[in-house]
């Protein structure tokens, strides 16, 4: 129930699906399952699931409001969807908005992809995702791990610094696979130390817990790199110089100098004396620090800009703004720069290679922040100063971003590779646009959320902020909030303030079609169409392991790759239908149905190589059809023979990871970056535009830097002392965002679980505030946006914080087990500029609240 | 609003839930409670009633409160009433086998003894004859058992800090002996039997209470030098809702009161004030026999699994 | 003989609950009923504190506290050290439930749906399940972690050891001295839960520090 995606076996008895049990074969799980894996069985026979489509009869939309669901048929529900399509083609199909899953990672691609590509629309974005999760630390992992997120190379790592994050406690990513492998790390004495607000699961798995304030970690983490540099001089010199863009050039502008003839970067030739392009063989070894002048221009290697930058860093200065002692700073900075062992080798399956066991681990925790562009490469810049990337022991990128080819046919090759100034470029990437090099800015923007005009982020909530409509005036956008399509998100939910996005934006949109298994707030609030699915176990999913979504659960380090394909064990029940064979119906009442095959085509090849074109194998006239589409990409990949009849019958195919694959840093000619010289470029490019338009303000565009820094949330700055609490929410393992509360063996659990549903606040506080355990309290934000729920005392919480398990609280009439359940978080989630991170536009998801009691003021 | 944490999840302590109106609540559970209640106040009623004033129908009383109440109480508590002749099963390891052949031991020798004096002249024996005199000791013997074995019942949980202490028999013991006085009591007022003993009784009242009191008293410092579990237990007798039945009606209405009033009953004004005194002392001593009985069920708290903290 | 036991490592174990809910499939227990479940514990003050799960099941003890009180024999320890309850012979008394000092044992006065909380089954698995609760057990009795002994018997793990995300649970035979159990007793110094009350468990524990 997760984008884990365990292998699993479902026992089916007389038509029922009565058990299921992990595969032990499999690399993907070992056979292991958890809570919700096996409570999925909740989950295909609720009651309270969709059977039918529903459509609205009360025009009114709204929170509470009651939609009047009245039942159709397939008929009538596909008649009213391809209709408000059309009419959206003929205004302008841009006025189409896709929202798609982060549950279903691969399944998003040829649901909500392929079609949007096909209807000619810019406009989509994934549920929370991306504004929770991604922006900051996908692209950030992209940049310098060619991945989605990195995680500890947990069969030699000896030391592992986690900045908010779960990876190896059954949440996070692999959450399964990671367990296990967490577990033997552990076992094997790999020692963890985790900066968490909380003393969350993965913090009470850890050695040390570091109880960090919220927001901070970057102040933290700059002020270790200012030591590894400054003070101990425990930074991995030959890493800096071949790996990074350590030597090359800067000058007065903060640009590269650049060779006159090539456009090469420039380095410090130590040997000769002079600059010469960073990729000339002459240069044997250059300069990472001093100041050198280049045809009369004085320029200095970045990495002494660096080295520069970090001085203000003091491990005191960071103290007082993180909460942790500058003595502890100090010990875990020595102690990860010693137990890095710069300049030892490991010799693995025959190959000698750097030998690095230590890691600094982060994601959603530390990225959650107005600065979190930031945060993310302070804490991962810990690693390549140590050149502790991708190497044994070290930070490994989250599943293949080298592949050099499935054994049989040698296809589902890829590999990283450098751009023209040196530096990583991923290739298999699950995003629209790659992390590096960043796209051109679009001038004027495109997209309701003027994404395109900016380089890094991903998604943005710009299309929900109040001012949305000045601005697509402003930017001259010609269109507007059309249909939307949304495929197993509750956005409501999972965004921020529900409010803020139903009344500024999904109330500007004439129909919303949602796909869901239940009907939840969003489609009680918004949805005009509810479209029932089928679930994973009643349809076919696409590749639930690769290319992309492999992140998401394939175990670290040497191994296994493994390819499966999710299939349904029974028959869709009652009138539920599977989303994409709705979609590929869709696409041909459209008559877009060489458009989809097109736009297929072109995200299959780029996701994992090679040249797939589905219409020189398909007849003409043949309809669109998902199994026949999936046997087609499999026989691509593995040859004839492992078509999806070689699937259904042995569910998943495994084959050994080379070293290569693994620790490919060491094999591949590519650098990151010390110094991020094109986000000055692409922010000046940025600004630019915003100016044009008369909009200089739109966001902060002094945080546009190449080097990173910590600014303050809002919450930091926060002047009223009733203020006085920062609240965070945390992942429980026993759930997968918002979802999985409606299932009963799960929400039993969670009932009986201290934290799952409750808030947690230090003990102390509570004394101090007259709050006792089980007291029903309410959160409250400046703008007077609250939350309520019920009290759970614990000394593992910082005292200026208070903290929220997953994403519960629901109101939903639809999820009638779920409903009142824990505490929703998000009402407290401001949508705005203010908290927005300037630089990969990414949520600010952390708040300060004053706490009181139900019935108190 | 949703269910609070189940017992069994929590850290600490945890209560005991099945025995008695425990965390669940299910009403049926109650019939526990009134099975040892009545197993205690039944054969303490025969006890006193046979040996101390001799009245028959006091006897009988007693005799059908265990034959029939105890019996239908433990019927309703069990999941599957129709199996309830395996209870017999196990003598040799289990307090509760023990019991229930105790009981049915002195429902036979009690209906036995009494046998000659409700009509059943065909017996070969009389109440007074020797072979009577044997069935009776027999009678008595099993009813002092009946008495007394919940109290070895609850003593045997070993993980309940606040039950297994030796004092859980002499405590139930008194407390069934206290109650079949009381019983026994208003009985004779209610059957306005002549021969109401009354100095016998108060006399024995009085001592009874008087343990009673002290047997409380060294329970209550017993808990309070044992485990954290027993000082959980007696916080929870004490500042808990349990308090009200503990303190509230064990305490001060089921003890206090009733001593004092058998104290001023001599000194009543007239017979029939006495004796409406009386009357009011035994049924508040009797309401005291239950709330003790319910507090000390409520109170049974298991030690934590992991470790017994200091 | 064989005598079968459980090691738990504490420090492998994330707390993650999959055991308490895959035993919950595997045996169709309904709500309420634990058989596996996880304690959380807490100890120390701010900022040195602890938090510790701890996954309890049936302990198996080799002198069980429920077989000894047990009045009709219903719970009966095997000779290869499971302890089971003889569903149909139990008549829900409850005097092992309460004897139990770990907390094992429940009593079901019936089945019940997990979303309607009625005794009618909301849906076809949903009746597949009562039907595989009222064989396994009964209304009106106590039932508890029978260490899948119908699993067992069939040389396969208790499903709560195949489940575990981390790797936590190891089962095997206690006599053994060369078992896997046996080994990780030995080395990593288990420990049994209180071993005071002579109750001589077959689950032990693995100290997670
Ligand atoms: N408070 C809080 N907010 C959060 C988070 C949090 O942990 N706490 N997490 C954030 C992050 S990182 C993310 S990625 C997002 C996630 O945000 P969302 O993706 O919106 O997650 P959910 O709210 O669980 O919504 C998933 C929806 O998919 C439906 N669904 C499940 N299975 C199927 C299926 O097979 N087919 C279809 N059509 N629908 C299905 C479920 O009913 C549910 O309504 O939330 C973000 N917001
Ligand atoms: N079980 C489960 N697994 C999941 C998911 C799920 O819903 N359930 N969702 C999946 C998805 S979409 C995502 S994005 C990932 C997310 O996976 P993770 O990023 O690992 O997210 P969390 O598990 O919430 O861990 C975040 C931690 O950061 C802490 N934290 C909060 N604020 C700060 C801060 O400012 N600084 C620091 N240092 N720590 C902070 C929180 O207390 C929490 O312990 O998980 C994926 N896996
Ligand atoms: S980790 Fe995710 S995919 Fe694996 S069993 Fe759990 S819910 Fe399913
Ligand atoms: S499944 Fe394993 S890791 Fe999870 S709580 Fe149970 S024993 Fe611990
Ligand atoms: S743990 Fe409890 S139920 Fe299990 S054998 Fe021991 S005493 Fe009996
Ligand atoms: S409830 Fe059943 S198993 Fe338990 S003691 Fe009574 S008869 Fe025995
Ligand atoms: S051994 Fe079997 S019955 Fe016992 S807790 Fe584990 S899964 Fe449940
Ligand atoms: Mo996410």
């Amino acid at each position: 129930m997760c984008y884990g995606t365990c292998t699993i076996d479902v026992r089916v008895e007389d038509g029922v699906v009565v058990g299921i049990e992990g595969v032990p074969d499999s690399p993907q799980g070992y056979g292991n399952i958890c809570a919700k894996g096996v409570s999925a069985l909740m989950m295909l026979y609720d009651p309270s699931r969709l059977n039918y489509p529903l459509l609205r009869t009360n025009p009114e939309k709204g929170i509470g409001v009651d939609p009047g669901w009245k039942r159709i048929s397939w008929d009538e529900a596909m008649d009213v969807l391809t209709s408000k399509l059309k009419e959206c083609m003929q205004r302008d199909p841009r006025g189409l908005y896709t929202v798609g899953s982060p549950t279903f990672p691969a399944e998003r691609a040829f649901n909500v992809l392929c079609f949007r590509k096909a209807f000619g629309t810019p406009n989509y974005y994934t549920g929370g995702g991306g504004l929770h999760c991604g922006n900051g630390a996908h692209m950030i992992g992209g940049i310098y791990h060619a991945s989605w997120s990195v995680i500890p190379d947990f069969k030699h790592c000896n030391l592992a610094v986690y900045w908010g994050c779960s990876k190896g406690h059954g949440a996070g990513h692999a959450a399964n696979v990671a367990a296990k492998q967490a577990a033997d790390a552990k076992a094997r004495g790999m020692r963890l130390i985790v900066f968490d607000p909380f003393l969350s699961t993965q913090a009470s798995t850890a050695e040390e817990w570091v109880p960090i304030k919220a927001g901070t970690d970057a102040a933290a983490a700059l002020a270790m790199a200012n030591l590894l540099v400054n003070d101990y001089g425990l930074v991995d010199r030959e890493y800096l110089k071949w790996k990074t863009n350590g030597a090359y050039l800067v000058g007065p502008d903060g640009l590269y100098l650049r060779d006159k003839k090539s456009g090469a970067p420039l380095v410090w030739n130590t040997n000769a004396n002079k600059q010469e392009p960073f990729n000339s063989i002459n240069v044997r070894d250059c300069a990472l620090t001093g100041e050198f002048e280049v045809d009369r221009v004085k320029c200095t290697p970045s990495f002494q800009l660096l080295k520069d930058h970090l001085k203000k860093y003091t491990p005191e200065h960071a103290s007082g703004i993180c909460g942790v002692s500058a003595s502890t700073l100090r010990r875990i900075a020595k102690d990860f720069g010693e137990e890095a062992r710069i300049g030892s080798t490991i010799n693995i399956e025959g190959k000698t290679l750097p030998y690095r066991p230590v890691a600094s681990i982060y994601f959603r925790g530390s990225q959650g922040h107005y600065n979190q562009a930031w945060d993310c490469m302070s804490l991962v810049l810990l690693n390549h100063l140590v050149g502790s990337a991708d190497v044994p022991g070290g930070a490994l990128a989250f599943g293949p971003p080298v592949h050099l080819g499935y054994p049989g046919t040698g296809r589902l090759k890829y590999s990283v590779e450098p751009d023209k100034d040196g530096l990583l470029v991923a290739r298999n990437w699950p995003y629209a646009h790659l992390p590096y090099p960043p796209p051109e800015p679009k001038d004027p923007p495109e997209r309701l959320d003027l994404r395109d005009m900016f380089y890094i982020p991903t998604y943005t909530t710009i299309m929900a902020w109040e001012n949305n409509e000045e601005l697509w005036q402003k930017f001259k956008i010609p269109y507007r909030p059309d249909v939307m399509i949304s495929f197993a998100t509750n956005q409501l939910m999972s965004v921020g303030n529900p409010k803020t996005l139903l009344e500024n934006f999904l109330k500007k949109f004439r129909f919303i079609a949602s796909f869901n298994i239940y009907s939840t707030e969003f489609e009680e609030a918004a949805a005009d169409l509810v479209l029932p699915d089928a679930c994973f176990l009643e349809r076919y999913s696409s590749a639930t392991t690769f290319p992309t979504v492999g992140v998401s659960c394939h175990a670290t380090g040497l191994g296994e790759w493994v390819w499966s394909i999710r299939q349904p064990v029974i028959k869709p029940m009652a009138e539920r239908r599977a989303m994409i064979d709705v979609i590929l119906e869709l696409s041909e009442r459209l008559g877009l149905r060489n458009k989809y095959l097109e736009a297929a085509r072109e995200w299959v090849n780029r996701a994992y190589g090679g040249d797939l074109d589905f219409k020189k194998v398909m007849d003409p006239k043949e309809k669109l059809n998902f199994e026949r589409l999936l046997d087609i990409i499999m026989k691509d990949r593995f040859g004839q023979d492992k078509g999806l009849d070689w699937f259904k019958e042995h569910g998943y195919l495994k084959w050994p990871k080379r070293v290569e694959e693994v620790y490919w840093r060491a094999f591949n000619d590519v650098r990151v970056p010390v110094y991020l010289e094109w986000i000055v470029r692409s922010g000046r490019k940025s600004r630019a535009i915003a100016e044009k338009y008369g909009v200089p303000d739109l966001v902060d565009w002094s945080a546009h830097n190449a080097l990173p820094e910590w600014r303050p949330c809002p919450t930091h700055s926060e002047k009223n002392p009733e203020y006085d609490l920062e609240a965070f929410y945390w992942r429980s393992a026993l759930h997968t965002y918002s979802m999985t509360m409606q299932n009963p063996w799960l929400n039993e659990v969670s009932q009986n679980d201290p934290y799952t549903y409750t808030i947690q606040l230090n003990t102390d506080t509570a004394n101090r505030k007259g709050v006792k355990e089980g007291d029903m309290v309410w959160l409250e934000n400046p703008k007077g946006s609250k939350a309520k729920g019920r009290v759970h005392l614990t000394d593992g919480i910082r005292p200026d914080h208070v903290a929220i398990a997953a994403n519960a609280g629901h109101w939903g009439k639809g999820l009638p087990i779920a409903k009142d359940k824990g505490v929703f978080f998000n009402e407290l989630i401001e949508v705005d500029k203010e908290h927005t991170c300037p630089v990969s536009l990414g949520q600010d998801i952390c708040v300060k609240v004053k706490l009181y009691k139900d019935g108190g003021a | 609003m949703s269910v609070l944490q189940y017992e069994d999840f929590k850290p600490g302590a945890r209560a005991q839930m099945e025995w008695g109106f425990g965390g669940r609540r299910r009403w049926r559970d109650g019939a526990l409670l009134m099975a040892l209640f009545l197993g205690g106040i039944g054969a303490g009623q025969f006890v006193v009633s046979t040996w101390l004033i001799d009245s028959t129908t006091s006897a009988l009383v007693g005799l059908l409160i265990v034959g029939v109440g105890k019996t239908v109480a433990h019927l309703v508590y069990l999941g599957q009433p129709w199996r309830f002749y395996r209870l017999f099963l196990r003598p040799k390891t289990s307090w509760v086998s023990r019991g229930l052949i105790f009981m049915v031991v002195f429902v036979m020798f009690g209906a036995a003894y009494l046998a000659p004096d409700l009509g059943f002249d065909w017996v070969s024996w009389t109440t007074d004859s020797t072979l009577g005199e044997i069935i009776w000791l027999a009678a008595f013997a099993s009813a002092c058992l009946v008495m007394v074995y919940d109290g070895f019942v609850l003593a045997s949980c070993k993980s309940i800090t606040a039950w297994a202490t030796a004092l859980m028999p002499p405590l139930f013991f008194t407390y069934a002996v206290a109650g079949g006085t009381a019983m026994t009591f208003l009985t004779l007022i209610a059957t306005g039997a002549e021969t109401i003993e009354e100095s016998t009784l108060t006399d024995i009242d009085a001592i009874l209470l008087s343990a009673m009191f002290a047997l409380l008293v060294i329970y209550i410092v017993n808990l309070l030098a044992s485990t954290a579990t027993a000082r959980e237990s007696l916080r929870k007798l004490t500042t808990t809702k349990v308090a009200i039945a503990f303190i509230g009606l064990a305490i001060i209405a089921g003890l206090l009161v009733p001593l004092m009033l058998t104290y001023y009953h001599e000194h009543a004004a007239t017979g029939t004030l006495a004796t409406v005194l009386l009357a009011a002392s035994a049924i508040l001593e009797l309401s005291g026999d239950l709330s003790v009985r319910h507090s000390i069920l409520r109170a049974g708290l298991h030690a934590p699994v992991f470790s017994e903290g200091p | 003989m064989v005598r079968w036991g459980m090691v738990i490592d504490l420090k492998r174990c994330a707390g993650c609950n999959s055991c308490t809910v895959t035993c919950k499939a595997e045996h169709h227990t309904p709500p309420g009923v634990f058989w596996a479940k996880v304690v959380r514990i807490e100890s120390g003050k701010y900022p040195t504190v602890i938090r510790q799960a701890l996954p309890l099941l049936c302990m198996h003890c080799k002198e069980p506290e429920c077989e000894k009180v047990c009045p009709t024999g219903a719970t009966k320890r095997s000779l290869e050290g499971i302890v089971t309850v003889d569903s149909k012979a139990c008549v829900g008394c409850r005097y092992c439930a309460v004897a139990c000092p770990y907390g094992a044992r429940y009593f079901a006065s019936d089945w019940k749906d997990y979303f309607t909380g009625d005794r009618k089954p909301s849906s076809p698995y949903a009746e597949y399940s009562k039907k595989k609760w009222l064989e396994e057990s009964d209304k009106g009795v106590v039932s508890k972690c029978n260490f899948c002994v119908e699993r067992v018997e069939k040389g396969r793990n208790p499903a709560c050891v195949d489940a575990c995300p981390c790797e936590a649970r190891t089962f095997g035979d206690l006599d053994d001295p060369e078992s896997e159990v046996s080994q990780l007793i030995k080395k990593r110094r288990g420990m049994q839960l209180h071993p005071e009350y002579g109750t001589d468990a077959s689950v032990y524990y693995l100290p997670a520090r």
